[in-house]
């Protein structure tokens, strides 16, 4: 059993097709989801996650389906979506921040969670003072207080330094060594893919590739969406 | 005695329907329009009134005229208001406390100056003797409301609709961020929407509060109607006002008939309707299409 | 920013005893709740102002102090729900009607049930079932609608009563010859006090418990806390069923007090007073409502024998001005000072 299977996925945003009958499985320790701008990879995780209920489709989390559940009830399960866009509690305190979601799993140690993500030195101050690559380190800290199944990252590094990015994907990498899944869309390629075990790439809503990451490069299709796009971060 | 009964609820329910489509009309253009939900809106409609009352019985201004002035502060109130909460309090929940508590400001101040005159009757500019519609006696001033409602929901409906500024308008309701890249002045047309709103209350105040008396507390009702209507049609959802305006009025005529000496229920009705509604359909009937 | 690892955990850091987990301002326990400054000052006023009131040399003011401190009560429940949630409330008088409707109705009853305990016990439990046959159905509801939606609620009932009140068996539009709450105005303003004490406690307790703190983050961003895994629904429903409870506990006090409730416990007085001692003392804050409330009642019994009804234009305007230019209160930021004055500063 896979822990997550996507199963002929579609939807539509109006009129435009954002997702084609996409479908893949899961059994690896980090998988990431790439694609030009426009693929449909932020889409894609918001239908893993729940906040978008596909047209079509079947998603399923460690052989349950839960493709019509309600994200609160994906995330009690064990499937926990992390936001591109940072979404702190501005008004609690990076510690309350993650006792908010401590005890949703059993009890998660808030004390080790904010050493893994270095951020034990701002436990007591507001969030909402973080500078941003604290932010996102915050963001990873809440999902990980949830003690997730298998953690969805929305653009884990976008809008990181170069420095700030090695930083996070060093924890990232710790993570996985401890036992921790992942999903992760990103554009940094270069970056994010030596973290990953297995590449999914969309073009225009289309699966064009699944596979390991050294056909990723040589597969034609993967080639002809990047290089036939405008993505400078490729 | 079924029939005797059904010729007023038929005939007022459908006269009091327009009163509340004028009414919702302002109120449901503003919330569409700029997403501002303004408690103050039913305090222009006092403000009109008092406004009458204090120009043409104590000043003894003329009756035309007093009205046409009560209706230009009310505007100029309206906007007012707006421009003080959009640009200290913009967020929505703010905003809101905000302009109920410009709504109680101007019922305290209304009592304090004119607290004397409760259960005064102002003149009103078309006669008050009553007519008979189908052996129901109407007041005439809720005739020429119908054919006034018709036509500014015409208008407003070929304003927003047909002409330049009305897609300027749409494309500001859609996405006023955008709207404002593209050159659109946002500011100007949200105190557009607001001037037509305040002045829809206007007119609704001009030809019905002559079949009322004034109280400091007179700004409840016509809020109450607006924003049930609003609810009951689907919150920013502009046509459906038309059939929930008319749906509301009917169950409350209804009520008025059929037990003429409890006052309080035609308000209860209103209120149990909006509770129904977002509670089964929370999406009003703008919503069924879609879903609740 | 360069961000290294984090670092290893030492072997030799030594489990925190008793005094660290009582006084170590990162401890979740007693310390966190009980030892703030601002909560501390909020029991000495609600300590002192009984003391103070009713030793006066220019007089007692307890009947005030007891009606300041009905309105505290008032504007600590709303905080509690409101003002954390984020989610307005404007049915309050409708609950503050509830309980003192209840008080009078079980007072006439019989002699039994006129017993002042019975009478607030009766109320709270009816604040508590409206409270939840309330929150349910509107809950669903986000933001100005719901606060819409609760402005209906007293008006409706206002509506009921003037219909009803013949056919209820109510011996007007209220009941009069309540039994008084205590024998005195300086015993019901301690029995206020110490009330007000339980409740502001309580209710800071659960402040900065985990259901607070959901509190705080659904006012936040309450779909972070929905696609994270929390379920907000039943902390909202549980936070307004208790603020309502307390609402109905506040209009049997005020109805004692008076020995007469009716109709106009449902009037907007009782909306603009909670939500005004709320604002300024801090949303959210709770016991910053404690100080504002006695500040603001007391300046309003002072000045009203002059004023009259001006008084309430300018309490109207004050209200306006605070929403406009400090919606965030007076508490906030001498917290912030107490805070900067105690912190050191990230290097």
């Amino acid at each position: 059993m896979s822990l997550l299977e996507v199963s002929g996925v579609t939807h539509s945003f109006g009129g435009n097709r954002a997702l084609d009958a996409v479908s893949f499985k899961m059994s690896v320790d980090a998988l990431a989801i790439v694609g030009p701008n426009g693929a449909g990879k932020t889409t894609l995780l918001n239908v893993i996650a729940g906040s978008v209920h596909p047209d079509r489709g079947l998603i399923q989390f460690q052989g349950r389906d839960v493709t019509r559940l309600p994200p609160w009830r994906i995330a009690r399960l064990g499937m926990v979506k992390t936001y591109q866009v940072v979404r702190p509690f501005r008004s609690l305190t990076v510690e309350e921040n993650l006792r908010l979601f401590a005890e949703l799993r059993g009890k998660a140690d808030v004390d080790q969670i904010l050493q893994e993500t270095g951020l034990t030195e701002w436990r007591d101050y507001p969030s909402g003072v973080l500078p941003f690559g604290l932010l996102k380190r915050l963001e990873l800290a809440k999902g990980l207080a949830t003690r997730p199944e298998l953690l969805l990252l929305d653009e884990p590094i976008s809008g990181l330094s170069r420095a700030e990015a090695q930083g996070l994907i060093a924890t990232l990498a710790t993570l996985k060594a401890s036992g921790t899944r992942m999903v992760l869309v990103e554009h940094r390629l270069s970056e994010i893919l030596p973290l990953v075990d297995r590449v999914v790439a969309l073009d225009r809503g289309r699966l064009v590739f699944d596979g390991t990451r050294p056909d990723f490069f040589r597969d034609p299709a993967v080639r002809s969406a990047y290089l036939g796009s405008d993505d400078a971060s490729g | 005695m079924a029939a005797s009964l059904l010729a007023p609820i038929v005939v007022l329910g459908t006269l009091y329907g327009f009163y509340y489509l004028l009414l919702a009309l302002g109120f449901t253009l503003l919330l569409g329009i700029s997403r501002v939900l303004n408690v103050a809106y039913g305090a222009l409609y006092m403000a009109t009134a008092y406004f009458v009352f204090y120009l043409n019985i104590q000043e003894g201004v003329n009756l035309v005229i007093a009205n046409i002035i009560a209706a230009g502060v009310a505007v100029a109130a309206g906007l007012i208001i707006f421009l003080v909460c959009s640009k200290f309090a913009p967020d929505p929940m703010r905003f809101l406390i905000v302009s109920f508590l410009f709504a109680l400001l101007f019922q305290y101040l209304f009592s304090y100056y004119f607290g004397g005159q409760l259960g005064t009757v102002i003149p009103g500019i078309i006669s008050k003797k009553e007519i008979l519609l189908f052996d129901v006696s109407v007041p005439p001033a809720l005739l020429v409301l119908v054919g006034v409602s018709l036509g500014l929901l015409f208008l407003l409906w070929a304003w927003i609709d047909w002409t330049d500024y009305g897609r300027t308008v749409r494309a500001t309701a859609e996405d006023p961020e955008t709207a404002g890249l593209f050159g659109i002045r946002v500011r100007s047309v949200y105190l557009t929407v607001v001037a037509v709103s305040s002045a829809l209350v206007a007119i609704a105040a001009v030809l019905v509060v002559p079949t009322q008396e004034l109280s400091p507390s007179m700004w409840v009702e016509p809020f109450v109607i607006a924003f049930v209507v609003s609810v009951v049609g689907g919150l920013e959802k502009f046509k459906w006002t038309v059939p929930a305006a008319f749906l509301l009025s009917f169950c409350q005529e209804a009520v008025t008939i059929l037990y003429p000496t409890s006052s309080g229920l035609p308000d209860i009705v209103a209120f149990a309707v909006a509770i129904a509604f977002i509670i089964l359909l929370p999406k009003g009937m703008g919503g069924i299409r879609h879903g609740s | 920013m360069v961000l290294d690892r984090p670092p290893e955990p030492s072997a030799a850091d030594p489990r925190p005893g008793w005094k660290d987990r009582l006084f170590n301002r990162r401890s979740y326990a007693w310390s966190k709740r009980f030892l703030d400054p601002l909560f501390l000052g909020a029991i000495a006023v609600l300590i002192a102002v009984p003391v103070y009131a009713s030793g006066n040399p220019w007089g007692s003011f307890a009947l005030e102090s007891a009606f300041a401190s009905i309105f505290i009560m008032l504007a600590l429940a709303w905080d509690f729900s409101s003002g954390m949630t984020g989610y307005l409330n404007f049915g309050l008088p409708f609950f503050f009607g509830v309980g003192a409707f209840v008080a009078g109705y079980m007072s006439w009853q019989d002699e039994v049930t006129r017993y002042v305990p019975f009478l607030l016990a009766g109320a709270f439990a009816a604040g508590l079932a409206c409270g939840v046959l309330f929150a349910i159905p509107t809950l669903r509801l986000r933001g100005p609608y719901f606060t819409l939606l609760s402005f209906l609620l007293p008006l409706l009932a206002l509506d009921f009563v003037q219909a009803f009140w013949w056919e209820l068996n109510m011996p007007s539009l209220g009941y009069w010859a309540i039994p008084f709450l205590g024998s005195t105005p300086e015993a019901e303003l301690i029995l206020l006090s110490v009330a007000n004490g339980v409740f502001l406690a309580a209710l800071c307790f659960l402040r900065s418990s985990h259901f607070g703190l959901v509190l705080r983050g659904i006012r936040d961003d309450e779909d972070a806390l929905l696609s994270q895994g929390i379920s907000t629904f039943p902390y909202k429903v549980v936070a307004f069923t208790i603020s309502s409870g307390v609402m109905a506990f506040a209009g049997a006090s005020y109805a004692m007090v008076n020995s007469f409730g009716g109709v106009d416990t449902f009037g907007f007085f009782f909306i603009l007073f909670p939500v005004l001692i709320a604002i300024l003392g801090g949303t959210g804050e709770l016991y910053g409502a404690v100080f504002a409330g006695y500040f603001v009642y007391l300046l309003y019994a002072n000045l009203f024998p002059t004023f009259a009804e001006l008084t309430l234009i300018l309490f109207v305007s004050l209200a306006i001005l605070l929403v406009l230019f400090l919606p965030h209160g007076l508490v906030q930021p001498i917290r912030r000072f107490i805070k900067f004055m105690r912190t050191e500063q990230p290097s």
